[in-house]
């Protein structure tokens, strides 16, 4: 290559990344420095940022509050992952064969995921009140029997009930990302060569064993993205929460991300929730790296 | 199509949408003076109103054109975070909740006394305490727009089914409790709650506190809602729903809040202020309700005064301007024209409620309640107390346990 | 489950499209019932009425307004995230620069990271810049749709085979040429599901936009929405017509591309 080429190779390489790199850059590098930096300052919007170095952190120890939505954050994001990841799979399998109308149910299955959380929110508070739809279903079944036997109080306030409200939230995640993740599921499940399966066939394993031999270790990459983007994605649940319960009732529904919010701005404490997010990005990052392990990636 | 041409198509669309976009925030219309005026967007009869008097104000004078930008659902975050940034309206609203955690940020608000010594407009006009509620010493922040208190809203029908005489002056708590266990009733698959409370925020519980002697602070400072006539109180508030079983939640019926439970009939009661009447009005034209005071407690009679202001921020580039705005919304023309609330100048209230005979409980209240305000930490003190609220409605802590832990929680925040 | 009999198949099937399906059409039908009819029992509306419909275009006339600003602001995001995606990929897949392994790796690490963690540092940002209550504001919010978009092509690229680009070199092609010329029209699946993804991100966009707009003729339809679910007001077979303004735009473009869609989600999502 002369010299020529290699100016140009690098022109090039400029003149593509840079809107990218700009972006990148202004918008989400830097501010995570900056977050971090303020992490160890207290800083209101009016004044400047005062140095208070661990004290945000510190705080965050004490506040009764900040475990509260550790809590429920990661009771959130166990049940919805493994609940998602689970019906994802089922569903991938159950499509992944000569079905007439595949395309019809693949749109009814994806149609949740692509719809705005907001729409999805508001959509859901009116199924959940005490006197809406899905009480009235419940009641027409005959369920609503089973529901006093545990305890509740029946017709059951799934958003106002302290012991209900998350697990609603939480139905309502799994309800809106199954379909997601089944499409990513079906992807791993066709990469799958046939012939694996009548090779295992053949040395005479069941439809058991070959699930258990040849598809599921096969998968393992594609576990890894959905239990990865579906940490992610439930360890940042904000909109639901905002919209529907507001943290409550009596911060059961209360996650980090939301506490993030109302310390930002509610009560502009800059500082301090740049510490909680920092302690929720970390806790993300340990997360999926504790996924990989677990998977043996 | 090729790409080079969505290239072409796309570099055209974002010129296009680059300079609607500058459209849309573009300040000056014309050589006029351009002023932004923001309040709460939560009351349809209100913003239609602001709506029509900012228009009424353009039309009325050719140097200034105001924009009417209401803001809805969380105002205050929105408002700081605007104010922080520079990109706060030269008018706002500022509830009377607020006004001293504003104050004590440090010079936020612009002191309207110069403008008041010119103008026509004077504060003796007003009621005195809201004038009051919105100064420092003798500096006068804010103008007050207009004023509510509660008042006890009933349903007639409900009423006289239940064969019950209407509340009057003579009600008092044991009486307004026995009405709501009178009226709690189903038949026919429908049910009706006698009474609707909110269970997370406290404006409607103090009252009755205070009704039953407690005071949330006490002389020093401190907070004294955790007395034995707090707790009692609570008891009673908190066992309409939980011994009586007479009340509901608005949230339990879809409804956001307990006016909305009242107009829809599944509640006969509500504590609520005159701002239900035009909501009552247009949304539930047929319901047959009566407005009342407030019943009376053993200790006398107690409630609170709401109100709301126009201020100018420090920041704004037209004070001057934004003064001819509120002297304008807050003209006697301009309050005569207000349903959702009571108008704060003295003599246009008196006249209003001489015509409308349904707020005049509301008016009456006026004279003893005392202003929602609590102080520097305000806001932060009534979720905490909401909290208390609903610990012991859902039955989480006892009245005693919840005030006492809230009333903790209170001091060590006025001591940051 | 090759062996699960016809009919328990099928039986499951349509018993997880009423799951998925049924919230939508309760919505559907919701928003033909009258106002004081929201929580009546029974599905059905009756009497059926198109008010809320008419209420929503009528007395609140800035609705429409939301949607064509949500409709604008989706189109040129799609486009901008598209063509910054497909250059960027296209580098990091094909050009060798210094720099290149920490690029990606500080990439896949930006999806990592919380939005929220952002939103403070980006608004002060914005506030300097002047753009706080205006459209150029909302591109911090889609800043992680372009970092997951840009990784999907440059994972897709990176298994396009490279004989074709060789050959193209050898006839004196330039990277500017190569990239309009045989990249882009190879990029198919990659470029449907970028496209999907980005207006998807654009249009049901809501924290970011909620913190930055705050002129209601600016607003987008989730945040007109939650404008609906007001302080004082309630009108559940209003919000519920407008929910559905805000998920039939998005069905429509999922429906048209969601063949390549998937193509694009099996090449390129996986092979990590």
């Amino acid at each position: 290559m002369n010299r020529g080429r290699i100016v140009s190779e690098r022109l090039a390489a400029v003149a593509f990344l840079a809107p990218f790199l700009l972006l990148l850059l202004v918008f989400i590098l830097w501010p995570v420095l900056n977050a971090l930096w303020l992490s160890f300052h207290a800083y209101d919007l009016f004044d400047a940022p005062r140095w208070v170095g661990l004290s945000n952190y510190q705080l965050l120890l004490k506040h009764g509050d900040f475990w509260i939505s550790m809590r429920n954050t990661v009771f959130y994001t166990v049940g919805v992952v493994v609940a998602q990841t689970a019906l994802a799979l089922f569903l991938a399998l159950l499509m992944d064969q000569r079905i007439r109308g595949k395309t019809a149910f693949r749109i009814a299955y994806f149609l949740p995921s692509v719809t705005s959380s907001v729409a999805i929110s508001l959509i859901f508070m009116a199924l959940f009140f005490k006197n809406g739809m899905l009480n009235q279903l419940l009641a027409g079944l005959g369920v609503d029997r089973l529901l006093a036997l545990t305890g509740l109080s029946v017709p059951v306030d799934w958003l106002g009930d302290v012991h209900t409200a998350l697990p609603s939230l939480m139905a309502m995640n799994i309800w809106s990302t199954a379909g997601f993740f089944m499409i990513i599921f079906l992807a791993g499940l066709q990469d799958i060569p046939q012939t694996l399966y009548e090779v295992a066939e053949l040395d005479g394993a069941g439809p058991w064993a070959q699930f258990r031999y040849v598809t599921l270790p096969l998968l393992k990459p594609t576990f890894f993205y959905v239990g990865t983007m579906g940490i992610i994605g439930a360890f940042q649940v904000f909109d639901q929460v905002f919209i529907m319960t507001n943290g409550g009732p009596l911060k059961a529904t209360m996650t980090m991300a939301y506490l993030l919010y109302t310390e930002a701005f509610v009560h502009f404490n800059m500082g301090y929730a740049c510490a909680i997010a920092s302690v929720l990005a970390t806790v993300i990052f340990l997360a999926t790296m504790g996924q990989k392990r677990l998977m043996g990636e | 199509m090729p790409a080079f041409e969505r290239l072409r198509h796309g570099i055209l669309v974002i010129l296009l949408v680059v300079l609607s976009a500058c459209r849309s925030t573009d300040d000056s219309a014309g050589s006029k003076i351009s002023i932004r005026f923001s309040g709460y967007a939560g009351n349809p009869a209100e913003t239609s109103l602001m709506e029509k008097l900012v228009g009424d104000f353009n039309r009325s004078q050719g140097e200034i054109h105001a924009r009417y930008e209401p803001i809805p659902g969380t105002y205050y975050p929105k408002v700081l975070t605007m104010l922080a940034s520079g990109t706060a309206p030269d008018v706002l609203y500022l509830d009377i909740l607020y006004f001293k955690p504003f104050l004590a940020k440090r010079k936020i608000l612009r002191p309207l006394n110069d403008f008041l010594a010119q103008s026509s407009t004077r504060p003796e006009d007003f009621l005195p305490a809201l004038v009051a509620a919105f100064s420092e010493g003798e500096t006068v922040y804010g103008l007050p727009k207009d004023f509510n208190t509660l008042g006890l809203y009933y349903n007639r029908e409900s009423f006289d089914r239940a064969g019950l005489a209407y509340p009057d002056e003579t009600w008092d708590l044991t009486r307004f409790r026995q009405a709501a266990i009178t009226l709690t009733h189903q038949d026919a698959g429908r049910k009706q709650a006698g009474f609707a409370l909110a269970p997370d925020t406290p404006d409607r519980f103090l009252p009755i506190a205070e009704m039953f002697g407690a005071r949330l602070f006490a002389q020093d400072g401190s907070c004294a809602i955790a007395s034995p006539e707090g707790i009692r109180a609570l008891d009673y508030y908190a066992g309409l729903k939980r011994v009586d079983h007479a009340a509901i939640f608005p949230s339990e019926v879809g409804s956001s809040f307990s006016g909305d439970a009242f107009g829809r009939e599944d509640a006969a009661m509500a504590f609520e202020g005159s701002w239900l009447t035009p909501y009552l009005q247009t949304s539930f034209p047929r319901l047959p309700y009566g407005v009342s005071e407030l019943p009376r407690g053993p200790a006398g009679r107690s409630n609170f005064l709401f109100t709301v202001a126009y201020v100018i921020p420090q920041g704004s580039k037209h004070p001057e301007a934004a003064w001819k705005l509120i002297e304008f919304l807050t003209s006697e023309a301009a309050q005569a024209q207000v349903t959702f609330a009571l108008p704060s100048r003295t003599d246009v209230s008196r006249k209003y409620v001489a015509q409308h005979a349904e707020y005049l409980p509301i008016l009456k209240a006026a004279a003893y309640a005392t202003p929602y305000d609590f102080g520097p930490h305000g806001p932060r003190i009534v979720e905490r107390l909401g909290v208390a609220l609903q610990e012991v409605l859902l039955g989480v802590k006892t009245s005693e346990r919840a005030l006492q832990e809230a009333a903790r929680d209170i001091d060590l925040l006025q001591q940051r | 489950m090759q062996r699960l009999k016809w009919p328990i198949l099928y039986a499951l099937l349509l018993a997880y499209t009423v799951f998925s399906v049924f919230p939508f059409v309760f919505a559907l039908l919701t928003s033909f019932k009258d106002p004081g009819q929201a929580f009546s029992p029974g599905l059905w509306p009756s009497p059926f009425s198109f008010q809320n419909y008419h209420e929503l275009i009528t007395t609140t006339p800035l609705f429409l307004r939301w949607v064509l600003n949500s409709l604008l602001i989706a189109g040129i995001t799609v486009l901008l995230l598209v063509l910054v995606s497909m250059m960027g990929g296209f580098a990091l897949a094909r050009i060798s620069f210094p720099g290149r392994q920490l690029l990606l790796v500080a990439l896949l690490g930006s999806m990592m990271i919380p939005g929220q963690v952002l939103w403070i540092p980006n608004y002060v940002t914005l506030s300097h810049l002047g753009w706080v209550n205006t459209y150029w504001g909302l591109i911090p919010g889609v800043v992680g749709s372009l970092a997951s978009g840009t990784f999907l092509v440059s994972q897709f690229l990176k298994n396009l085979p490279r004989e074709l680009e060789e050959a193209a070199t050898l006839d004196g092609l330039s990277r500017f040429g190569m990239f309009r010329w045989l990249i882009v029209p190879l990029s198919g699946p990659v470029l449907a599901t970028i496209t999907i993804t980005s207006f998807m991100a654009s249009w049901n966009a809501f924290d970011w936009p909620l913190i930055v707009l705050n002129s209601p003729e600016l607003f987008t339809l989730p945040i007109g929405l939650n404008f609906f679910k007001g302080l004082y007001i309630t009108k559940w077979t209003l919000i519920m017509a407008g929910s559905m303004f805000n998920t039939l735009p998005v069905l429509l473009v999922f429906t048209i591309f969601q063949r390549y869609f998937i193509k694009g989600v099996a090449t390129t999502g996986l092979k990590e």
